[in-house]
């Protein structure tokens, strides 16, 4: 075996850096170092030689103590197997190595220095950098992982793009727009199948912008070109929209809607726009004709006179009213449409309208009803309506013309009123209405004629009324009509009806010639019945008459007040009474001659019965005489009052003297008073000395009284004896009195 | 026991004195000849409750102030915690005056007259005059 010294020098002219270690596991001490792998890690052999291995070549900072274990398990694998081991580029940095910045990579082979018995004396570790080496193939392989990465992307897209230029052909086969895709950078526009086959051009192989722009109509270029140059221009637009008309190749405009959609490049430069180019063509006819026919409904609806608004069926609440329902409502079109048509309803409506809207209202059927409705004005107006069912928009609507009914209803009522009024009048009425000839034949006659006359009505027309009247005046009547040969209309005067069960009936008529009226023709004749007036007259007269004989043979004084001129007339009485010569003849005479504490209150008694409509009233009073003595007087009076306005209009009544009647009345009172008096002089004054007496006697009688008192009670007895007498004196005296006073 | 006799009747006044002695001891009886004396002293009394009548025998007819008078002022007196009983007693028989004297207050009762000896035995003993013997 050769010495250490020998196997350095040996080593020395190996170029390949290399330590020798003694096999003293686990220090492995460093025995030798050669002159290559000083020069390697540059540092002197005594910085290494006689240290332990790994504390010459400590654990790099990075190293989690795996790569250190590898050099471990290589000493131990030569140290067992004797064999040499091999570790490929171990990473390693030497401490007291200049650093380049980047970690070290080494190929180290281990084996063992052996004796001929195969005694191990020294372990080599032959370290050669590999560096450069490993980096280059590390670089060679990223650079092979990338480019196998990047074909595999390459060949990716290219599927992608070809499946995208077949789906791009076959929209185009299939679409109706036209997709175009506009290369700005070099001014070509690459237009989809669907262009020629909508436009009716052919392909060609370049189709500039300005090709683009003779196609647009004249009047639009213009703006087109200007809105498109400005959405490029913006770096923040990416899309561009327009409708325009386009020339086909036939030479006829068609609508289009363009929508473009712009590529920028990373300065925000427009490099390309891809869009599409649609036909809208009928779209525009049907919406100029919808436009067209819009214009028809609205001018319909919202020049209509009458009231119109359309309102939705689920709602109920207005979505559009026309000017004269505004007008006629008094609601501004905004009010409207935030109301439902229950607030143009009278609160009660509501619930019918709400009814009907369910039960009668059918879509596409008309209906028509008569309803109540509010204007804004609280106003109450009765209104046909008639409602269909339309569309409004996306809604169920109604479309409502209503025809303000009110005044017509009003007319109708009034009519109505009218004429059941005549009919009333007619039928009910106190007059009796008849259309007789001259020759007194009747035409016509109110239907009352029953009622009033108890003749029946089909008892009459056709007969002569004159037939009916009382005889006695039957001659007069018909000279009356004789007399409407001169004038026009005569009031005659009453005469008699007779009916069949031969009642009289007075009637008053007024006849009117209307001979020359062609819907009259005979004379008019407006009867009244006065049948109750006249017998009051009738028996007024009889009681005048009566009256008036009766007033010639009486003393009372007659008297008779017109009310309404306050003039009274007096019958002989009133001079042969009252001692007067002449009599005046107004109502103040009589007033003035009352005693003035009575004439208060007989006024009062006359007023009260005026009020309450009591015809007779009686009052006692005094009245002056032409001697200016009084005379007392009891007064009848009755008062007559108009039958049509219940003012009494004359007053008729008798003064009878009673002044003897009264004195003797006072007389008889006078004698009460008198038998009064001595009733209670008898009472008080005779029972005064009687219950003395009856009281002194049982003492007289008493023997326990002593003599004293018994005379004592004896005086009194006397004394009461005397008053007694003297009473009954007076007694006596005053009914004598009495009785003298009776007989005068 | 005090009992006056209001009465101008001097026989009244006799008898009433007379019977009044034979059936209570003891008595003491005022006489007053009208309503006006028996109202004076009642007036200047009115303090002294123990000098008052404690049964007033009123007669109606009399002159000065009458029985009905003598009523009405003795009202108006006021005279607080004196309320004699009080009979009106009179020869008047006359309906008029037994109705009159039962709308008085004051007054329980009316007797005609003359006034027997039981009558007034018995109106003394109803309100218990025998009792109150001052002697």
């Amino acid at each position: 075996m050769l010495s250490l010294t020998e196997i350095a020098l040996l080593y020395n002219s190996i170029p390949t850096p290399c330590v020798i270690l003694r096999p003293d596991k686990p220090g492995y001490t460093i025995a030798a170092v050669n002159r290559a792998f000083l020069s390697a890690i540059d540092t002197l052999p005594s910085a290494l030689v006689g240290r332990p291995f790994f504390d010459a070549f400590p654990i790099n900072e990075d190293d989690d103590g795996s790569r250190t274990l590898t050099i471990h398990r290589a000493f131990e694998q030569v140290l067992h197997d004797k064999t040499p081991c091999l570790i490929r580029n171990h990473r390693y940095d030497v401490p007291a190595a200049k650093s380049n910045g980047y970690g070290r990579y080494w190929n180290i082979e281990t084996y063992p220095l052996l004796d001929e018995e195969g005694t191990i004396h020294y372990i080599v570790q032959s370290s050669t950098d590999v560096t450069a080496l490993f980096e280059t193939e590390k670089k060679l392989e990223e650079n092979a992982v990338k480019i196998a990465l990047e074909l595999n992307q390459r060949k990716q897209i290219e599927h992608e793009l070809q499946r995208s230029n077949e789906r791009y052909y076959y929209v185009n086969k299939a679409t109706d727009d036209a997709i175009y895709d506009w290369d700005i950078d070099v001014d070509h526009i690459h237009w989809g199948e669907a262009f020629f086959r909508l436009f009716g051009y052919t392909a060609e192989d370049r189709f500039t912008i300005e090709k683009w722009a003779a196609m647009v109509h004249p009047e639009e270029i213009s703006a087109l070109k200007s809105s498109l140059k400005k959405t490029l221009a913006n770096p923040l637009t990416t899309n561009w929209t327009a409708g325009y008309r386009f020339k086909r190749a036939d030479g006829i405009y068609a609508y289009v809607e363009e929508n473009g959609y712009i590529i920028r490049d990373e300065q925000g430069r427009a490099t390309r726009m891809i869009g599409v180019l649609r036909d809208v063509s009928v779209r525009k006819i049907a919406e100029a004709e919808l436009g067209s026919l819009k214009d028809t409904y609205s001018d319909l609806f919202q020049l209509s006179p009458l009231p119109m608004w359309v309102y939705d069926l689920n709602s109920l609440r207005f979505l559009d009213v026309n000017e004269s329902a505004m007008a006629h409502y008094g609601y501004t079109k905004k009010e409207f449409i935030g109301m439902s048509i229950l607030d143009i309803r009278p609160r009660e409506d509501s619930e019918l309208l709400v009814n009907t809207i369910r039960n009668e209202v059918r879509p596409r059927l008309v209906h028509t009803s008569e309803v109540r409705h509010l204007k804004k004005s609280g106003e109450v107006i009765q209104v046909h309506i008639r409602g269909n069912s339309i569309r409004f928009g996306e809604k169920k609507a109604r479309i409502v013309v209503a025809t303000d009914v009110t005044e017509l209803k009003k007319s109708e009522q009034a009519l109505i009123e009218s004429e059941r009024r005549f009919k009333t009048l007619i039928q009910e009425g106190s007059d009796l209405i008849a259309i007789i000839e001259m020759d007194g034949y009747c035409k016509y006659v109110g239907p009352n004629i029953e009622r009033l006359l108890g003749i029946a009505l089909e008892e009459f027309i056709g007969y002569n009324a004159f037939n009916y009247i009382h005889k006695a005046d039957r001659g007069f009547v018909i000279q009356q009509f004789k007399l409407l040969n001169n004038k026009k209309q005569l009031a005659v005067a009453p005469f008699r009806y007779v009916d069949k069960q031969g009642r009289i009936h007075w009637v008053e008529t007024v006849i009117t010639d209307m001979r020359d009226d062609e819907a009259i023709s005979g004379i008019v004749c407006n009867s009244r019945i006065v049948t109750d007036r006249v017998e009051n007259e009738l028996k007024i007269k009889e009681h005048l008459d009566r009256f008036n004989a009766v007033s010639k043979a009486t003393s009372d004084s007659i008297w008779d007040l017109d009310m309404v001129s306050n003039r009274v007339l007096w019958n002989h009485g009133i001079k042969a009474v009252f001692g007067y010569k002449e009599v005046e003849h107004d109502y103040q005479w009589w007033h003035d001659r009352v005693h003035p504490e009575d004439i208060k209150r007989v006024e009062q008694t006359v007023a009260h019965n005026v009020s309450y409509k009591i015809p007779r009233w009686t009052s006692e009073y005094r009245f002056r005489c032409a001697d200016d003595t009084y005379k007392y007087v009891l007064d009848r009076g009755f008062l007559i009052f108009n039958e049509r306005t219940g003012q009494p209009v004359k007053m008729i009544g008798a003064m009878q003297d009673i002044t003897e009647k009264v004195a003797y009345t006072k007389a008889i009172e006078a004698h009460n008073v008198r038998l009064r008096e001595i009733a209670w002089t008898q009472a008080h004054l005779v029972r005064a000395p009687l219950a003395g007496i009856l009281g002194l006697i049982p003492l007289l009688n008493d023997p326990e009284n002593d003599e004293n008192t018994r005379q004592t009670a004896l005086s009194y007895l006397l004394k009461s004896a005397m008053d007694l007498d003297e009473i009954i004196k007076e007694v006596i005296n005053k009914s004598h009195e009495a009785l003298n006073e009776r007989v005068q | 026991m005090k009992i006056a006799v209001v009465d101008d009747d001097p026989v009244f006044q006799f008898l009433t004195c007379k019977l009044i002695e034979k059936i209570v001891v003891g008595h003491e009886l005022f006489s007053f000849n009208d309503g006006q004396d028996a109202l004076d002293f009642i007036q200047t009394n009115r303090t002294h409750l123990h000098v008052l009548p404690e049964l007033i025998l009123l007669d109606i007819n009399m002159p000065i102030l009458n029985g009905w008078q003598f009523l009405d002022h003795f009202k108006l007196l006021g005279a607080t915690g004196y309320q004699p009983i009080i009979y009106m007693v009179s020869s008047s028989m006359d309906q008029a005056d037994v109705l009159k004297s039962q709308t008085y207050m004051e007054l329980k009762g009316y007797l005609t007259k003359p006034l027997s000896r039981q009558q007034l035995t018995e109106l003394l003993n109803d309100n218990d005059v025998q009792k109150t013997d001052p002697l």
